[in-house]
């Protein structure tokens, strides 16, 4: 099988350039990871001096994705020889077990490690991600909650609280969350989106009406964001035609989803240029929108 | 009158204000270093910690709050305000001012902090008194009155001198002062250098009561913050 270097006809520092891009980008792709990985670690680990555990480390993490326990156990072996006594070695350690589905060892390893060090986020991290793995959606809730009882900064884990109750269709506390990581990042255009998509999945007209102001939010943000573009147009629809509302009210929204409609409509000619397609794919999209109109009564 | 422009040889120039520079620079840089090796980990409590984070959320609360809607915005408030249950009402922190002579981890920062800046301070200090003493190497900008003369001119008995000439002694100091902002540039940024003579065991043992006090002293100031915010949604003009 021919090897990375000789497919892309890239030499080793390249190599490592684009490892280390890759770490920067916090990306997942761990297939070619273990391809370039494990290339550079048999061939040129002399010449890498001091990178190199820290590729080790990110090499087993992409191993574990792809089920290669064997190139997996070699990283962490010689880190265990580098760093015996290092935290972050030990929660590697308890990640190949929980890839291994032996919960219960790791589960050790992890409590082992709150034992000496309770301020260690990333152990306590890894046994939620444990209990979601096993299914248990409602005490990983729980722990998450405690988790962020202490630790209220950590963005990263309102997120992932926040996707936890969307698959147990609270929203309400999914909205909290949400809440939280917009207070937080103000101006990220994706938080307002998904926040709007909750409130509009709880229904009810004034969940409605801030489901559109964020969504126009989300756009104001990034007025590429597809996405948002059609939550406004479904939003204001849904205002327009719902019986309560008075009659500027409705007028007001059938005029923003007009405009969101000519918009999407002129995004998706926009991308179609040139090609044979444009004109079913704007026919599509036209057809699609009518169907989606909710009937105004 | 003006004061009698002296004419100072060259060679002191070449060998003494620039070596006292010298001097100074290396040192600092090799305190850097000392002090990076007998450096200690200090453990992190989990309650500051925690704390620490609760009054970032706070603040973040009171910066940002108009981008959420306004009930969730008072739900919050309510969270960290209400009189009976508010969090900073009901969670108290027991403040122990720590004796800096009982409690060992911060008397052991105390000695090398004190080892590190003081110490060679004044073993320099001392060896460039003794060894460019005599004459003067330098005049300030600025005159000085005749009171500064004993300090600033050690060695040098002429009582008609004006106090602006300054010996090796002072532009060393001057030296140790001054390349403070050096240090940042080269060693980067957080480097140790920035302890100085003055300070002591006072900073250390301030870090860690101020580390204390300020938890505390949030739940005297934060509610009559917060009684007034104006919650002005931005979200509410489409």
């Amino acid at each position: 099988m021919a090897s990375v270097s000789e497919m892309y006809d890239v030499g080793w520092e390249e190599m490592r350039d684009k490892l280390r891009k890759w770490r920067e980008d916090n990306r997942r792709n761990s297939e070619q990871i273990v391809d370039v990985g494990e290339e550079l670690i048999s061939e040129h680990a002399s010449k890498l001096g001091d990178d190199i555990w820290i590729i080790y480390e990110q090499v087993m993490i992409a191993a574990l994705d792809c089920s290669r326990d064997d190139l997996a156990l070699t990283c962490l072996q010689e880190l265990r020889k580098q760093f015996p006594d290092s935290h972050r070695v030990k929660r590697l350690a308890g990640m190949r077990l929980e890839a291994l589905e032996r919960y219960e060892e790791a589960n050790k390893h992890y409590d082992a490690i709150l034992q000496d060090d309770p301020t260690n986020t990333a152990a306590r991290k890894r046994k939620i991600a444990i209990l979601k793995a096993q299914g248990k959606s409602t005490e990983a809730i729980r722990e998450l909650n405690e988790y962020l009882e202490q630790f209220v900064g950590d963005q990263e884990a309102w997120h992932e609280l926040s996707e936890l109750y969307i698959n147990e269709h609270d929203y309400g506390k999914a909205a909290f969350c949400l809440e939280e990581l917009m207070m937080t990042n103000p101006h990220n255009h994706l938080y307002c989106e998904q926040y709007a998509e909750v409130k509009y999945t709880q229904g009810g007209l004034e969940n409605m009406e801030l489901s559109r102001k964020y969504f126009a939010q989300a756009l104001r943000l990034n007025n590429r964001n597809m996405r948002a573009l059609f939550g406004l147009y479904m939003s204001a629809s849904h205002i327009a035609s719902s019986p309560k509302v008075s009659a500027k009210v409705k007028k007001d929204n059938i005029k923003y989803a007009a405009w969101a409609a000519t918009q999407i409509n002129r995004a998706y000619k926009l991308a179609g240029r040139g090609t044979k397609e444009t004109k079913y794919s704007v026919k599509a999209v036209e057809e699609m929108l009518e169907s989606m109109q909710i009937t105004m009564s | 009158m003006a004061s009698p422009e002296l004419l100072l040889d060259s060679s002191i120039r070449m060998w003494v204000v620039l070596p006292i520079v010298f001097i100074t620079f290396f040192v600092g840089v090799l305190r850097h270093y000392v002090t990076q090796l007998l450096h200690s980990d200090k453990k992190v409590d989990l309650e500051q910690l925690s704390d620490s984070q609760v009054l970032l959320r706070s603040r973040v609360l009171r910066e940002n709050g108009k981008y959420i809607p306004k009930q969730s915005f008072t739900m919050r408030k309510h969270y960290f305000n209400n009189t009976e249950t508010g969090f900073f009402k009901t969670v108290k922190r027991k403040v122990v001012p720590k004796n800096p002579m009982t409690d060992s981890s911060m008397l052991t920062d105390m000695m090398k902090g004190n080892l590190t800046n003081v110490l060679p301070m004044i073993v320099i200090g001392g060896w460039i008194n003794w060894a460019f003493s005599g004459f003067v190497i330098t005049k300030v900008p600025f005159p000085l009155t005749l009171r500064f003369k004993p300090m600033l001119q050690r060695g040098i008995d002429l009582l008609s001198l004006d106090a602006s000439w300054v010996s090796s002694a002072s532009w060393y100091f001057l030296n140790v002062f001054g390349l403070r902002s050096m240090y940042s540039l080269i060693l980067g940024q957080d480097n140790e250098r920035v302890g100085g003579a003055g300070d002591r065991g006072a900073q250390v043992g301030a870090g860690e009561r101020g580390g204390r006090a300020d938890v505390q002293r949030p739940q005297l100031w934060k509610p009559v913050q917060w009684r007034h915010p104006v919650h002005q949604t931005l979200i509410g003009t489409y």
